[in-house]
């Protein structure tokens, strides 16, 4: 029955829904590598999006073994169900492009912002923006890299002025599963947020 | 001589977008297009490159992301096209659901809770 299960297909395709969960970060924080681990596509990085102008050469802390970086930005795409996909948006890291962030943010679920501890302060203007400037929910994420975690999560909080109702959580993102977990966090928060904004809403009425 | 898809690299991008540089509803970077049920080769020739190869990309659904990347086309010039194809029926949009959504949260719950 050919014809019946072409359009049985159809009506599945139709039905297809995605969503979009955003990686955040300062430059060289494992924002691609994260976006790499779990992505079921090899990470798609966009160039093209960006002029020459912009495409210039980064420096990284010589500790990080990484001569390249991401330009513009770069996603991947997680199957959850028949009907759900989900993108993973790694953000530019550098200032420049940050007007980007917006369009990038807009829709989104929520957004996981790395941080490595060893350069917390390249992460300052990330959670800056998603404290200020965005309205999506946030969760901030510690990447330990080389699987060694140097610092307290209460010290990372107390360094980034975290507010107390952002989850604060350690993933090495060089796993898959950490990952599925760091974008768990984010789910559950955006959850959260909903719920108490549904009760709010009808304690009001 | 056959001209290849996409776009020729001295071919600034607001040619091809004839002189515009917005489109009036801005469409998400991971909303999902594609060419619904139909596919039509003879609309696919009449294509300029940039739109063509656009629309022949989209026989297989994906994001507006994936059509900008796949088809090396710039982001803002990759929404015009797509809303070109929309407005003359040619191109279907899949994605409404809100990203606040509770149900679209709970099943984006369960998918990764397989995953960890």
């Amino acid at each position: 029955m050919p014809a019946f299960s072409d359009s049985r297909e159809a009506n599945l395709t139709r039905r297809l829904t995605s969503a979009k969960i955003v990686i955040a970060g300062g430059f060289g924080v494992g924002k691609t590598t994260a976006v790499e681990a779990i992505s079921e596509i090899p990470a798609i990085r966009t160039e093209s999006w960006m002029t020459a102008a912009a495409a210039q050469i980064d420096r990284l802390d010589p500790g990080i073994d990484k001569v390249t970086t991401t330009v513009a930005m770069d996603f991947g795409r997680v199957t959850i169900d028949d009907s759900l996909v989900l993108y993973l948006f790694g953000t530019p890291g550098q200032p420049r492009f940050w007007p980007m962030w917006d369009d990038l943010v807009r829709g989104a679920v929520g957004a996981v912002v790395l941080v490595d501890t060893n350069n917390l302060e390249n992460s300052f203007a990330a959670v800056n923006y998603f404290e200020n400037d965005a309205t999506v929910p946030w969760i901030v994420c510690v990447n330990p890299f080389h699987g060694v975690q140097t610092h307290e999560l209460s010290a990372v909080r107390e360094a980034l002025t975290l507010p107390p109702h952002i989850p604060l959580i350690a993933a090495d993102v060089r796993d898959p599963r950490n990952v599925a977990r760091a974008l768990l966090t984010v789910v559950d928060h955006a959850t959260e947020r909903r719920l108490v904004q549904e009760t709010t809403t009808c304690a009001r009425s | 001589m056959a001209r290849r898809p996409g776009l020729h690299w001295k071919v600034r991008p607001y040619m091809t977008a004839r002189g515009r540089t917005s489109s009036r509803d801005p469409l998400l970077m991971h909303t999902l297009v594609s060419t619904g049920d139909r596919y039509d080769p003879a609309l696919a020739a009449s294509l300029a490159p940039a739109s063509r190869s656009l629309y022949e990309q989209a026989r297989r659904m994906c994001s507006v992301a994936e059509l900008s990347a796949t088809c090396g086309l710039p982001l803002g010039l990759t929404r015009l096209l797509i809303n070109d194809l929309l407005r003359i029926g040619q191109l279907v949009v899949h994605d409404t659901r809100s990203s606040q959504d509770l149900a679209l949260l709970e099943r984006l719950r369960a998918g990764l809770l397989r995953l960890t």
